[in-house]
């Protein structure tokens, strides 16, 4: 039986998960919950169902089909129970509105590459390729080691994207396979660390240095909040972590922003942190302003301004 | 990142080179209409209608009284000069894209004796003989034939072009007289030096040719001028760069004079802009670079200069169509990309390596299928040689909701597609049928003007319209294309794949305009879409418009000349007013897309999965028309390493044989805001479909078209 791995989207176009033109493979699963994760639906391993009660044009099949009464019509409006729901699928198998729809799936690797192949034209002619994100890709190690090793042998150039909170043997395995890793750095702050993303940053930390050590090309990447984690003592830290490293090709900001609400509702899941709800999207001025202060500090900060 | 606001990408773009402040001034000047309050209505008593000739003489002749009556205007700081100033007559029901000649028809029954419409149609004068040999020496030889002519029609034609050409040679003159006369009052010296330069330039071009770059653009434009008074409209202006070469000053020091007179011309363009704003008339589409007859590459001076001062200008008019191929100056091509990235929508690209193939395998000689240039909108054409535009346009949806009309409700896929695909292939028969037919029963309305300065009209004596052309080969295309392919596929999956409802309810639900029936809708929205890279789409797309494709090439105008296949779709919006509820989940009256642009709303992996879609059609098949118009979020695109991945975007879509692309980089969010403050959005252009217009020029229902194309960009 081929290896399956669970899988969340296959997004094409991708221009912001590595260089040139890339189609982006999302995995399901990540051992962190970050505060502000806006890919939620890929946080657990299972399946999720998409609700977006504004498309929907009141035909009752999920009514119907619904063994659970989950769908209910509270005044007038469609209403789903997520406590009754146990994402079976059976209302979004005939939702032609697209309010209803499971996202996650079970893909072998042959699938996942000949849907990633279709785009080799444009890798060609951009330096592109294949990028392994999610969730955190590397939960799945077998799966992501054998749609590596496959890519690879196309020829094609390939990224993984990495929140490093897995055991080192999974780095051991993929370095041969990885042309280029995004590696995240959440927080410096080990307790803050732990408060915004559920685990201290320890073997994260230790895994990127011994990362380092392999002669992997590694891209850093600093996930900023507002609020949260826009510090000066984060930003020292993050300058003194990356002066030990000479050969790192650089450090990106990534910017916050508010794309992960609305996806928390339209996949039922937990919006428990209310803080998050008041933080806006941070102006170009004051990302400007975060690339100019790492920059000062010593720090190759490839974001273009 | 930051990204810009509109504004300020213009500001950058206008920053790259200076433009000077004559420019400018001419630039504001043009936009806020100084020059119209030269135009007056045309006479109504003008008429040549009983002048002692034939037919092709009067209505040379009335372009002569067009060009000796009409107000010469000179405005200020002007270096080319030349305005339409003859309007409709008081009272004429003359529509803006007629010609407004006097009558030259002696009456109703002399008039009926001949097709028209031929001016209607699109037109690329011969520049290059008449760089070659002049306004005088077109009239010249015209006149010398006759003595070896022994058909009287013959003769009556080649007068008709000296007298055509005599009279451009008249309005030059006016105009050298008006510089001279101006020249007089003018106190400011400089100003005075150059309306004298002016005249002396306009009394040279009156039968001579070019000695220099600004005698060639004032040339150029008189042609056009004068071409657009006899046809009316849809005039565009052949591979300028390749025409103006040979003029551009290799001295740097008088480059910058000629960056100059080159934003003049590039502003004169938009003489007329106003006249047609929201109407679809193209002006002024410009061919640049791509393979010369020799093979190769044309990429000059004059074509970076004409991109330069379009983009500084950011003037509605002229367009561009940058033709290009695998060996392309790689710096030049990422050069078009960025200044289509920066909001640059007058630039179309072509690709050579589909056109000339496929031209080359239709017949013509390689030297030229090299040398194509746009013929209006988006359809190409040989220059001085041919006249590809229009046999027929074959409507796939109406074909389609007749094939569906008359299919049996129990009818199996195969046999209810290829039912569909003979009521195609009848179509094209009939209309092809039809075309030889026309042609050989009625002449059309002669057109001296423009036959005059073609290969070979002076040579045969005969009218561009009526057998002078070298190549009398037609084109032909199939309209309508998306919406039948989706409709195809849909039909497919729901009522055969999936059985989720019949035939018969889905032709009822079409009927009743899906009222009663969104479910089913919905069923037909979310099955398979042309430009998603999903073959259950494309290759019934594949096999539809191939195997029309080749129906159409297989017939031939008679042992010479044959027909030429390709795809069009203009105005989509008007044209989908017409049509009905078609089984893709498309409401009465919902806009169509452009030519082989996805559905609204429908394109839902990307870009690259478009262009994939695009590209499995055979390009050999594409021989003269074909486009695929996109949307981009300027976000995606945004800094120096979104411009890359843009260039290999488009340097991939051409490797994969493209035929053409045309984009908007724009967001919803800009298109909005210019609705609601359309005095801070006059620099926005977009494109429309083959032509581009100012944003708040154009109707509600094409500007809500264009956002819904926005809202759904990649």
């Amino acid at each position: 039986m081929s290896l399956t791995g669970r899988l969340f989207d296959i997004q094409r176009f991708s221009v912001h998960d590595g260089p040139g033109i890339r189609t982006t493979v999302f995995f399901k699963g990540c051992p962190l919950r970050c505060l502000w994760c806006h890919n939620p639906e890929g946080i657990r391993m299972g399946d999720e169902l998409s609700f977006l009660p504004d498309k929907c044009i009141g035909c009752g099949w999920c009514f119907s089909v619904c063994e659970n009464h989950a769908h209910q019509m509270i005044d007038g409006q469609h209403v789903l129970d997520r406590d009754k729901c146990t994402i079976c699928g059976r209302c979004a198998e005939k939702c032609h509105a697209a309010a209803l729809e499971i996202v996650g799936r079970t893909a072998t690797v042959e699938e996942t590459l000949a849907e990633v192949l279709r785009d080799r034209p444009f890798y060609e002619t951009s330096g592109g390729g294949m990028t392994l994100s999610g969730g955190e890709p590397l939960m799945q190690i077998d799966f992501a080691v054998a749609l590596l090793q496959a890519a690879k042998g196309e020829g094609l150039h390939c990224a993984v994207e990495t929140c490093g909170q897995v055991a080192w043997k999974c780095f051991e395995r993929i370095v041969p396979y990885v042309d280029l890793f995004l590696f995240d750095i959440k927080e410096t702050d080990t307790v803050r660390h732990e408060q915004y993303t559920g685990a201290g940053n320890e073997q994260i930390l230790d895994n990127f240095r011994r990362l380092y050590d392999t002669g992997a090309d590694i891209l850093l990447r600093l996930p900023i909040v507002p609020g949260l984690n826009d510090r000066d003592e984060h930003f020292r830290a993050a300058a003194e972590l990356v002066a030990q490293l000479p050969d790192l090709l650089g450090v990106e900001i990534m910017p916050y922003h508010r794309l992960g609400l609305s996806k928390r509702q339209r996949f039922g899941l937990p919006e428990d942190d209310q803080c998050l709800l008041e933080v806006d999207t941070p102006e170009p001025d004051t990302v400007a302003m975060w690339v100019r202060k790492l920059r000062g500090l010593g720090v190759n900060v490839i974001n273009e301004l | 990142m930051i990204i810009y606001t509109l504004h300020e990408e213009i500001a950058l773009i206008r920053n790259r080179l200076q433009t000077s402040e004559r420019a400018e001034h001419l630039r504001q000047r043009m936009n806020s209409g100084e020059h119209w309050r030269h135009r007056v209505p045309r006479p109504a008593e003008l008429s040549t209608a009983q002048m002692d000739c034939s037919l092709p003489e009067r209505k040379a002749h009335a372009l002569r009284l067009m060009c000796e009556q009409m107000p010469v205007a000179i405005g200020p700081e002007e270096l080319i000069v030349g305005m339409r100033t003859f309007m409709p007559p008081e009272n004429s029901s003359a529509a803006v894209w007629a010609s407004i000649l006097p009558d030259y028809y002696r009456d109703e029954a002399e008039s009926a004796l001949y097709t028209h419409g031929h001016a209607a149609t699109h037109n690329v004068p011969a520049f290059s003989n008449v760089f070659r040999h002049g306004l005088g020496g077109l009239a010249g030889r015209a006149r010398a034939r006759p003595a070896d002519e022994p058909d009287p029609a013959k003769q009556n034609n080649l007068a008709s072009f000296a007298i055509a050409c005599e009279a451009v040679g008249a309005l030059s003159r006016r105009y050298a007289q008006a510089a001279s006369g101006q020249a007089k009052d003018t106190a400011d010296n400089a100003r005075r030096a150059e309306l004298e330069a002016v005249a002396d330039i306009c009394r040279h071009i009156a039968t001579k040719p070019p000695r220099h770059l600004h005698d060639a653009l004032q040339l150029h434009w008189f042609v056009w001028l004068a071409t657009i008074l006899e046809v009316g409209c849809l005039v565009t202006s052949g591979r300028l760069d390749q025409l103006l070469a040979p003029f551009w000053p290799a001295d740097p020091a008088e480059q910058q004079w000629a960056h100059e007179l080159l934003d003049c011309y590039v502003i004169k363009c938009n003489d007329q802009t106003d006249y047609w704003a929201g109407t679809s008339l193209v002006n002024n589409n410009i061919m640049l670079s791509g393979l010369r007859p020799d093979g190769a590459d044309g990429t000059n001076d004059v074509t970076w200069a004409i991109l330069d001062s379009m983009a500084r200008l950011m003037m509605p008019d002229p367009q561009a169509a940058v033709r290009l191929h695998k060996n392309s100056p790689p710096e030049f091509i990422h050069y078009v990309a960025r200044l289509l990235r920066d909001g640059v929508s007058q630039i179309s690209v072509y690709n050579d390596d589909v056109f000339v193939p496929s031209l080359a395998g239709a017949g013509f000689p390689i030297v030229d299928a090299r040398d194509y240039a746009l013929d209006a909108c988006q359809d190409v054409n040989i220059a001085d040689k041919s006249e590809f535009y229009l046999a027929a346009n074959i409507p796939l949806t109406q074909t389609f909701l007749k094939a569906l009309e008359a299919s049996p409700d129990d009818v199996d896929w195969e046999t209810f597609f290829r039912s569909y695909q003979a009521l195609v292939a009848e179509e094209i028969d009939r209309h092809l049928t039809d075309y030889c037919a026309n042609i050989k029963g009625k002449p059309s309305e002669p057109c001296p003007f423009l036959s005059a300065p073609m290969d070979d009209c002076i040579a045969t004596g005969l009218d561009v319209a009526n057998g002078g052309l070298r190549y009398r080969d037609k084109g032909v295309f199939l309209a309508e294309p998306v919406c039948a392919i989706n409709s195809l596929a849909a039909i497919r999956c729901v009522v055969y794949e999936n059985r989720d409802a019949t035939l018969a309810e889905v032709k009822a639900a079409c009927k009743a305009n899906y009222v009663g029936y969104e479910h089913l809708r919905r069923k037909l929205q979310a099955a398979p879409k042309w430009g998603n890279d999903d073959d259950a789409a494309d290759l019934i797309g594949k096999e539809l418009l191939d195997t029309a494709a080749r129906e159409i090439i297989r017939h031939r105008i008679d042992e010479e000349a044959g027909f030429l296949a390709g795809v069009h779709q203009p105005h989509h919006v008007a044209c989908g007013r017409q049509l009905p509820a078609t089984p893709d989940g498309r409401r009465d009256g919902d806009p169509l897309s452009v030519t082989l642009a996805p559905t609204n709303g429908t394109a839902l992996r990307g870009p690259t999965a478009v262009m994939r879609s695009v590209t499995k059609l055979d390009p050999m098949l594409c021989q003269w028309n074909s486009s695929l118009t996109m949307t981009f979020d300027p976000v995606f695109l945004a800094g120096e390493a979104g411009l890359e991945k843009f260039a290999a975007l488009i340097r991939a879509y051409l490797a994969m044989g493209g035929p053409q692309l045309q984009v908007n980089c724009i967001s919803a969010d800009t298109l909005r805001a210019a609705q609601r403050d359309p005095a801070s959005y006059e620099d926005l252009i977009v494109r429309v479909w083959g032509y581009c217009d100012r944003f708040t020029s154009l109707s509600p229902e094409y500007q809500k078209e264009l956002i819904d194309r926005t809202a759904h960009a990649v």
